[in-house]
């Protein structure tokens, strides 16, 4: 047996010596030759006279450390020679064992390349990643860009329309077409807006604010909307509410109205007869609103896609750009609901609107819109054109909301601190402090009251920038009577 | 919500009366403003003045519904910040400046 095991060891040292090269070359503290065991030449290096430097042939010896024992994992020497090193001292000697390292060397250069391709990679990957954030950059700054171009000219043509409508000279048949422009103009106002919600909304740059609000304030409000007979336009519209609603939720009540502005707006715009009923529920702590008509349907290959960005159905004969319901959709996800599609072709549609919300108490809320309660209202007007200061103060009076002005964000500061004010309406494009810093700076300073932003720019960073500053809302100018009253009422009836 | 009282729509038309009657106090202004852009060879200071006077008309034509002034006063404004970002005096931007300047000018002067 163990002869056996003798004769193994044999071929593998044989086996392991061929493979190896191994070579012992002994050296006296000067590296000069002493003596050597294996062959020279399989390290390319000459039959040394004893005493003969060895320094030229082995120029790793310069320099090293005199230790008992040096390991070199990898040298490369004397025309291309690869080899692992070790040395040890025996006494006045020392000997150099080289073993041949040409695989593992290989091995070492592959890992180095294939490190170096890696690298080279995620460099290349970083500067695509580069390369996308300003494509995207680039893309953002266009939509605004090209919302603030369209609309000017479309802001012009509202007005422009809405003058000549009212103008007492014009015939029933040209207030009409006068009307059917600003219907247009409009219309084309709100698809832009759309196509910068969405764009927001794929930034993940449109923020929600939850916050106790009336119930029955939104019901009121989608009945006010939609009840009207010119609203209705022939169809029954029906608004039915369940007993078990709450009187206060927490949600966001601008984005709430907003989705079913749209899914109700859609009901109306398909339904060539019959009715729209909206159906307001509490079920298992979640508020389902569910939106009924009794339009031509949607045929089952469009469901599944119907929430998704530029999809349309019917496309030929309604107008549209296939986002109201994508935004919708999301708007609904950041509310933490769902929007759900039940439709049958030639027998209606039924949108349900599924929204969980905590519920609150009334007293934690201003429960109260009414204009006559504003009379006791303090808002600040911080702004440097006085001609806007004046408009704004006649709006203002007319419903009801005492007027403080301050020209600068210096003394809009200071009014802050040494007045009792319900709201702050400020324009972000002040001179000196400018209107971020004023926001920055009162909010540092725990001023609670809700502020308004107002500024001219419709580049969607300049609102971000506002509302992370601490703004509450953004108002773009120019600012119209009916915005600038809705944002307020809305604001005050948020702001616990 | 939608309609102003009688008595608001007659302060606003006031307010439009009188902004029409500064017209050409905000014309000269702005004359200054450019005389000294020019004279100081389009110096950032000289820019950021008669951006925020653009800034100024911009806000207040808008909110008297004058869209033609806003939209020019605006125009002009965008460039002069671009101007002032770009930290340049680049002739194609004032080009489009002066342009958009004299334009304005124009509308206003027209009603004055």
């Amino acid at each position: 047996m163990s002869e056996h095991i003798e004769k193994i060891a044999e071929n593998l040292y044989a086996l392991t010596a061929r493979k190896m090269k191994p070579l012992i070359v002994a050296i006296d503290d000067d590296n000069s030759f002493v003596s050597h065991y294996g062959e020279l030449s399989d390290y390319k290096l000459p039959q040394f006279e004893k005493g003969q430097s060895c320094v030229e042939e082995l120029p790793f010896l310069v320099g090293l450390e005199d230790e008992t024992y040096v390991t070199l994992p990898i040298v490369n020497f004397n025309d291309d020679n690869v080899s692992s090193v070790n040395i040890i001292r025996i006494n006045s000697n020392r000997y150099v064992i080289l073993l041949e390292a040409v695989d593992e060397h290989q091995r070492e250069q592959q890992v180095t390349q294939s490190s170096n391709e890696t690298k080279l990679l995620y460099q290349k990957l970083q500067q695509l990643t580069q390369q996308l954030e300003i494509a995207n950059q680039t893309k953002s700054r266009f939509i605004s860009g090209m919302s603030h171009e369209f609309r000017t000219p479309i802001s012009s043509i509202l007005g422009y329309s809405n003058l000549l409508a009212r103008n007492n000279s014009l015939n029933v048949d040209e207030v009409q077409q006068a009307r059917a422009i600003e219907r247009n103009a409009q219309y084309l106002l709100s698809l832009i807006d759309n196509v910068l919600e969405h764009a927001q909304l794929e930034a993940d740059k449109l923020t929600v604010s939850i916050a106790p609000f009336l119930l029955n304030d939104l019901i009121v409000n989608i009945g006010l909307m939609f009840g009207s007979d010119e609203q209705s336009d022939g169809l029954t519209f029906n608004l039915e509410t369940s007993e078990s609603l709450p009187e206060v939720i927490y949600s966001d009540q601008i984005r709430l109205q907003q989705i079913l502005i749209n899914i109700i707006g859609n009901a109306f715009k398909y339904t060539e007869e019959g009715f729209v009923t909206v159906n307001f529920d509490w079920l298992d702590e979640e508020l389902v609103v569910k939106v009924t008509d009794s339009g031509p349907g949607i045929p089952i290959e469009y469901q599944a896609n119907i929430f998704q960005a530029y999809s349309r159905y019917n496309s030929g004969s309604k107008k549209g750009a296939g986002l109201g319901l994508n935004i919708s959709a999301q708007l609904a996800e950041k509310l933490q609901g769902k929007l759900e599609l039940k439709s049958q072709l030639g027998k209606g549609s039924v949108f349900t609107l599924m929204l969980k919300a905590k519920v609150g108490s009334s007293d934690s809320i201003i429960k109260d819109i009414d204009i006559s309660k504003n009379q006791a209202k303090k808002v600040l007007v911080v702004e440097d054109d006085e001609d806007l200061v004046e408009i704004l103060k006649i709006y203002l009076d007319e419903y009801g909301y005492k007027t403080i002005i301050a020209d600068s964000g210096e003394v809009a500061l200071q009014k802050c601190e040494t007045e009792a004010i319900d709201l702050v309406l400020l324009d972000m494009q002040l001179p000196k402090l400018s209107g971020v810093e004023v926001v920055r700076n009162l909010r540092s300073s725990q001023f609670k009251t809700p502020i308004i932003g107002m500024t001219a720019s419709s580049n969607n960073e300049d609102k971000v920038k506002a509302l992370e500053a601490g703004c509450d809302e953004f108002l773009s100018k120019p600012i119209q009577h009916t915005s600038l009253l809705s944002a307020i009422n809305n604001i005050l009836n948020h702001h616990v | 919500m939608s309609e102003l009282s009688a008595e608001a729509q007659q302060k606003l038309l006031q307010l439009k009366q009188e902004y029409l009657v500064s017209f050409p106090e905000k014309v000269n202004q702005l004359q200054t403003c450019w005389q000294n852009l020019e004279s100081k060879k389009f110096a950032a200071n000289e820019i950021n003045s008669l951006g925020t006077l653009l800034h100024k008309i911009a806000g207040s034509a808008g909110s008297h519904e004058m869209y033609d002034i806003h939209s020019a006063a605006h125009s002009a404004e965008q460039i002069c910040k671009s101007a002032e970002m770009a930290d340049m005096d680049s002739s194609s931007l004032m080009a489009d400046l002066k342009s958009s300047y004299e334009r304005l000018i124009e509308l206003m002067q027209e009603l004055s």
